[in-house]
């Protein structure tokens, strides 16, 4: 009777609301630890809540295809931008134009360093992090080894910077298509907010960066050295890496088409899915060499991973959980921007270094819909959650999948390891400039009336 | 984002790592294109005869080379074979024909008359219809044995466009000392603004060997084929971007595609509807060479270029 009453004004009793609480905190642990594989970790709690919702009537079965149909447009977007950045990257445009960068620094350590680190977060922006980072590991370790540099100061610093290009743009990381997905912020808005923080966080990070290397590169190099690097690094001919260069041209076109619809999505009335599938759709048509191998490239375990994550968000959702939160977070701030901003960047920023920035910003995304249904505007509260989960990453080895790679990269290719103790010495510290960096931006902007309004 | 495996992370850089590698090719000047100033045209009284003279004359009047005409026949049918074909050609040499059998008397008549290109039908004295892709005949073989310049063999016959060859296949399959020879004709060929593909073919009979023997040298080495095909791209990057200037230079489209024999095989059907010239080196001292030449011809129903060395 008591779980009747509950259902029909809308929350469950406060037993279920803990248990269900303590079902989605047991699959974020799956997820962090990696005990199992975050797939089947998601996947996992995902089947063990909606039994228990069933059974204890927190909502019919049939509401479990209406909590996945809201998020059918983040599967097309992670489907279409997986298909155009798989064709994008096989017609060798990245590295082609990564290798011309290098090349254009003469392999001089200064140079090259800036350089990597900005591209980094230009390829990040565009490629999101994943492939940005496979082809910015393998570069740095190639170019390395030919001009006898260290890869720790490159890779360290690629692996941190690249969490800065995470939050230039709508398709640049998967926080941001969800929370975009979910608040409908239009592509211009990352553009206007977004993106300049972005720049901000670059600068910090590469100012932090070059601070702890100092001793780790040859900043300055007299001339008889520049004129050796000059002459190794022009053996690298980025042209021999392009196998079609009308291949190459139709995928850069396509890609920038796509930037360009996705800009102007909401103008012409259709969804950032849309332009996505249609995207990967014209890869496939007018850039892809295999159609069949690209479409297997496409991340499934993503997807399934999203699928798990959002049953276990919605379960959690229906118990009214969610709302009970979003009510004594708004209750503990007392309304105030000034106490909002600073609360969801702490726990986006923290969260995200300690579990995984996705089921931060999925859990986050019904909070702020609910702070906001309680009269709290809602824009300085997305961008705090979209810039500091995404930064968050940076504070430690496993917090962001950027790391990840850098650093077991490193081990596996250049023998180096880097302990917990060292990288949260510079990531933490780094991420602790940004995260309150976000707090101060979004605040400046609140205050000064200048968010663009959803 | 998204939670690749260590082994998937692995696999991945070491791929891009490869590809990066693959541009380390020091200075790669580009080719000077090879084109005939002599056409030696063989003829055998076949359907494919037409063809022959119609692709020598198409190439006369775009490089002005001198063109004779050779009856190769191994008994004169007194026919009048030579005059029937240039008939309405002009300033077309019809050359006396030397003694012997048919690929004797067309290399006595390429060393008389000085000829740097030869063309001629295959198989030799049949329709291509009869004898398909089982066989290139003796006269092709002993030519490809014996002759010093480059031929043209015309597989099926056909009726070439005012400006021939606008798709020219360079294919490759391993290290071969008479590429670079062969990539300097197939650029020569190509019509303006046409296209040259250099495909590089792994072959399945080499990939599985190469795995058996890496898989019993050391059990853990995972080795499959697209690691076979970045190799043959590593090893052949300097041809690469040595064609890739030849193309900017000379103003035709270029592009590789790197591909095992079966994939090879499909693409050769789509060039084959546009009569595509292939082309091939052959490295005389290397039995693989003969045998992929000879294959190449074999299987060809488009004209195909061997350049021997």
């Amino acid at each position: 009777m008591e779980v009747l009453l509950a259902v029909e004004s809308g929350h469950s009793p406060g037993w279920v609301m803990a248990l269900f609480a303590l079902g989605m905190l047991l699959t974020y642990v799956g997820v962090a630890f990696e005990r199992f594989h975050k797939t089947v970790a998601a996947l996992s709690g995902a089947a063990v809540l909606t039994a228990l919702a069933v059974r204890l009537e927190v909502f019919k079965y049939e509401e479990i295809h209406a909590i996945l149909a809201k998020d059918l447009n983040i599967f097309g977007v992670i489907v279409g931008t997986g298909i155009l950045v798989d064709v994008t990257s096989r017609s060798g445009l990245f590295h082609f134009l990564s290798m011309g960068i290098v090349r254009a620094t003469a392999g001089r350590a200064a140079a090259l360093y800036f350089a990597i680190c900005v591209l980094t977060f230009v390829f990040v922006a565009v490629l999101t992090i994943v492939p940005a980072m496979l082809i910015l590991s393998s570069l740095v370790l190639v170019i390395c080894r030919s001009l006898d540099y260290p890869a720790k100061p490159f890779l360290l610093s690629v692996a941190i910077c690249a969490n800065s290009g995470a939050i230039v743009t709508f398709a640049s990381g998967l926080p941001n298509i969800m929370i975009g997905t979910a608040a409908g912020i239009p592509y211009v808005h990352f553009l206007m907010v977004s993106a300049p923080y972005a720049v901000v966080s670059l600068v910090i990070a590469i100012g932090v960066l070059r601070l702890v290397f100092r001793n780790d590169l040859a900043w300055r190099q007299d001339e008889a050295t520049q004129q050796a690097l000059q002459a190794r690094i022009a053996e690298f001919d980025p042209w021999a890496l392009v196998e079609s260069r009308w291949v190459l041209v139709r995928s850069g076109v396509i890609l920038g088409l796509t930037i360009l619809g996705f800009a102007f999505a909401r103008m012409v009335g259709v969804g950032m899915d849309f332009v996505a599938m249609c995207g990967g759709t014209a890869a496939l048509l007018f850039a892809g060499k295999s159609v069949e191998d690209t479409i297997a490239k496409v991340n499934w375990t993503v997807i399934l991973f999203f699928v798990g994550l959002f049953v276990v968000i919605g379960c959690v959702e229906h118990t009214g959980a969610l709302e009970l939160v979003a009510t004594r977070v708004v209750d503990l701030s007392g309304q105030k921007m000034a106490a909002l901003v600073p609360l969801l960047s702490l726990f986006a920023g923290v969260g995200s270094a300690i579990v995984d920035n996705i089921p931060v910003a999925a859990t986050l995304i019904p909070v702020v819909q609910n702070i906001h249904a309680l009269g709290v505007p809602e824009e300085p509260l997305w961008w705090a959650v979209i810039l500091a989960s995404n930064l968050g990453g940076n504070a430690t080895p496993i917090g962001s999948i950027s790391c990840v790679i850098a650093l077991h990269t490193l081990k596996k290719e250049a023998g180096v390891t880097v302990g917990w103790g060292e990288f949260i010495r510079i990531g933490g510290l780094i991420m602790v400039l940004q995260v309150a960096g976000v707090m101060a931006y979004l605040l400046a902007i609140y205050y000064a009336g200048a968010f663009p309004e959803l | 984002m998204y939670d690749p495996s260590e082994r998937k992370i692995d696999r991945d850089v070491e791929e891009s790592m490869r590809l990066f590698q693959r541009s380390q090719v020091g200075e790669a000047a580009p080719l000077a294109p090879l084109q005939p100033k002599r056409v030696l045209v063989a003829a055998d009284g076949s359907s494919q005869d037409a063809t022959s003279i119609a692709v020598a004359d198409r190439l006369r009047k775009r490089f002005g080379c001198e063109l004779a005409v050779l009856d190769a026949r191994d008994s004169a049918a007194g026919d009048d074979l030579t005059n029937k074909l240039t008939a309405g050609l002009q300033d077309v040499e019809q050359l006396t024909k030397p003694s012997g059998e048919s690929f004797e008397q067309i290399l006595s008549a390429a060393e008389s008359w000085k000829c740097d290109l030869l063309i001629l039908p295959c198989p030799y004295g049949r329709d291509f219809e009869k004898v398909g892709a089982d066989s290139a005949g003796t006269v092709l073989d002993v030519l490809l044995a014996r002759s010093p310049i480059p031929l043209i063999a015309i597989r099926r016959p056909f009726e070439p466009e005012a400006a021939p060859f606008q798709r020219v296949v360079f294919s490759l399959w391993r290290e071969n000392e008479a590429a670079v020879l062969a990539a300097s004709w197939a650029a020569g060929m190509i019509a303006p603004g046409g296209h040259l593909r250099l495909e590089l073919v792994l072959e399945e009979e080499f990939y599985e060997n190469i795995r058996d023997v890496m898989g019993a040298l050391d059990e853990s080495i995972k080795f499959d084929a697209e690691k076979l095909c970045n190799a043959l791209a590593a090893s052949h990057a300097h041809m690469h971007r040595t064609l890739q200037k030849t193309a900017t230079a000379h103003n035709f489209v270029y592009e590789l595609t790197v591909c095992r024999e079966a994939e090879a095989h499909e693409m050769d059907v789509t060039e084959e509807a546009s009569h595509a010239l292939f082309a091939v080196g052959l490295e005389r001292s290397d039995h693989a060479s003969h045998g992929h030449v000879q294959d190449r011809v074999r299987r060809a129903a488009s004209p195909v270029l061997v350049a021997p060395r």
